[in-house]
C-alpha cells in the first residue's frame, strides 16, 4: 500500500480528532490532531507502506496524549463527581442542560478515570478508535499479549465498577476468560 | 446484557464535526515544514529510547497483519504442536503465548539459528520472552506468516524471525524473492544517512543504524533459511550487529548438508 499523505490526512484527521476530542474536549483535540499530523508529515519516510497507518498514527497521537494524561484523569473525577462533563460541555453554553440524568454514564466516568492511565488508552483505543489488538500492541509499542491481557483487567474493572452501580451484569468470569483466550 | 464496550463506545458519541476551516487550518499546520522524503521500511524503529525491543515484538506482528484487511480468527496451522494454545486476535492474527524455544523449528517447520558470539550466545536467550503468532489474510484462512520473537533482554538484542506457510504473501514478495533488489532501493529511498548493504557469507542484508537520536543502536535484515530476519540491537554498532547476523548465517552454512 502506497500512502499519500493527503489521503491519509482526508481519511484519518476527522476519526482521530473526533477520538481526541472525546478524551479531551474540542480545544486540546484541536491541538494534538494538528500535532500529530504534523510529526506523521516530518516522519512520513518512516511510515511502512506493508502496515496499516492507523496505529502509526495513532502512536503518534497517544504520545502527545501522555502528557494529558492526569489532566483528563481530573476531568473525569470532575464530571464523575458533577455531572458536567466539560468536554463536551465546551461547545454548548447550556452546559448544565448536559448534567447528565444518567447515572452510568457519571459511573463511567469514575471508572476510566480509576483506570491505569495505559488501561484507559487500550480501552478506548479499542471502544473508540476501533483498533484491533494488534493496531494497540504497535501503536503503545507493547507486546500483543499485553494488550489482550491489559485490556481484560480493564474491561474487568469497568464492568466491575458499572454492576455496583447496577448498569450492567457482571459475567461470569470463566465466560470473560474464554473471550480473551 | 449491556456490555460495557457498548457502554463506551456511546460514552460522548455525540461530539461535533470540526469545521472546514479547522480542517483546513490543522492541514496548513502540518504541512507548514519541509517533509523527508518517502522511504519504503520493513521495520521502523522508533524514537522512544529503551524501548527499542518492545516496539520491536510489536511492530514485528503487526508488520504480519498490514496487509490484514478483514478481521477474523484463525489458529495456527503450521503448528503441529498447537503452539501455545494459538490464542487468536481479531485481525486474523494468532498471538501465542510465549512458549519454549525448542518448539520453535517443529512449530514453525525450520530450524531457528541463533547467534553465537563473545557479545551474544543461546543462553542468553530469555526464557520468558519468545512470542510467536500467525497471521491470515482472512477470517478462518490458513496463516501465510508465522513469525518467532526472540528476546535477549541483558543484551537489548531482539531477532524476528518471519517464515512463510506456504509460499510468502505477494506482499512480501519484493524483499523475499530479490532482497538485493529491495535493499538496493532502500538504499536509493531512505533517508538514513548511516545505512549499508553488507554480504553474509554471500547473502546480501541490509545494516543500518537506528534513527533514534538517542540510541546507539542498530539493525539487520536479510534472508536466512526459510526465514526473513531482522536482528534489532539496542546498544550495538553496526559492525557489531552484522557480527551476530554473520554467527547465525555461519551456523546456518555449517548445519546445511
Amino acid at each position: 500500500v502506497e500512502y499519500s499523505f493527503d489521503r491519509v490526512f482526508e481519511a484519518e484527521y476527522r476519526p482521530l480528532r473526533g477520538y481526541l476530542y472525546r478524551r479531551l474536549g474540542s480545544g486540546e483535540a484541536d491541538d494534538l490532531a494538528a500535532e500529530t499530523f504534523a510529526i506523521a508529515y516530518r516522519r512520513w519516510s518512516e511510515l511502512d507502506p506493508s502496515r496499516s497507518v492507523r496505529p502509526w498514527l495513532y502512536g503518534i497521537a497517544v504520545n502527545l496524549l501522555r502528557h494529558h494524561w492526569r489532566k483528563e484523569r481530573r476531568m473525569l473525577r470532575a464530571y464523575a463527581r458533577s455531572g458536567l462533563d466539560s468536554v463536551l460541555s465546551e461547545d454548548n453554553d447550556a452546559s448544565v442542560e448536559r448534567a447528565d440524568a444518567q447515572a452510568y454514564r457519571r459511573t463511567l466516568a469514575a471508572a476510566l478515570a480509576e483506570l491505569r492511565p495505559v488501561e484507559r488508552e487500550i480501552l478506548l483505543l479499542h471502544a473508540w478508535a476501533d483498533l484491533t489488538d494488534a493496531e494497540i500492541a504497535e501503536a503503545l509499542s507493547l507486546p500483543p499479549g499485553t494488550v489482550k491481557s491489559r485490556m481484560h483487567r480493564a474491561r474487568e474493572r469497568i464492568r466491575n465498577r458499572l454492576a455496583a452501580g447496577g448498569q450492567v451484569e457482571v459475567k461470569a468470569l470463566t465466560a470473560t476468560a474464554e473471550e480473551q483466550r | 446484557m449491556t456490555d460495557e464496550i457498548q457502554l463506551l463506545r456511546d460514552f460522548r458519541s455525540d461530539i461535533p464535526a470540526p469545521d472546514e476551516e479547522t480542517v483546513r487550518r490543522a492541514y496548513r499546520y502540518a504541512t507548514r515544514q519541509p517533509r523527508a522524503a518517502r522511504r519504503l521500511r520493513l521495520h521502523a524503529p522508533r524514537s522512544n529510547q529503551g524501548r527499542i525491543l518492545a516496539v520491536a515484538a510489536a511492530t514485528a506482528a503487526v508488520a504480519l497483519v498490514g496487509f490484514l484487511a478483514t478481521p477474523g480468527r484463525t489458529r495456527n496451522p503450521i503448528s503441529s504442536t498447537g503452539v501455545a494454545g494459538g490464542a487468536v486476535g481479531s485481525a486474523g492474527v494468532a498471538l501465542a503465548n510465549p512458549f519454549a524455544l525448542n518448539d520453535a523449528p517443529s512449530a514453525l517447520g525450520a530450524p531457528l539459528f541463533l547467534p553465537y558470539t563473545p557479545l551474544l550466545k543461546p543462553a542468553d536467550a530469555a526464557s520468558t520472552a519468545y512470542e510467536q503468532w500467525c497471521a491470515s489474510a482472512s477470517p478462518g484462512a490458513p496463516a501465510q506468516v508465522c513469525q518467532v520473537t526472540v528476546n535477549f533482554p541483558a543484551q537489548s538484542v531482539q531477532i524476528v524471525y518471519s517464515v512463510a506457510a506456504k509460499q510468502w504473501p505477494p506482499q512480501y514478495q519484493n524483499y523475499v524473492t530479490d532482497p538485493l533488489a529491495f535493499y538496493q532501493s532502500e538504499m536509493q529511498t531512505s533517508t538514513n544517512p548511516d545505512k549499508q548493504i553488507v554480504y553474509l557469507n554471500g547473502i546480501p542484508a541490509f545494516l543500518a543504524r537506528t534513527k533514534d537520536p538517542n540510541s546507539a543502536g542498530s539493525f539487520i535484515q536479510f534472508r536466512l533459511a526459510e526465514y526473513a530476519v531482522i536482528v534489532f540491537a539496542q546498544n550495538y554498532d553496526p559492525t557489531q550487529t552484522q557480527e551476530l547476523a554473520q554467527s547465525m548465517v555461519d551456523q546456518a552454512s555449517s548445519a546445511s548438508p
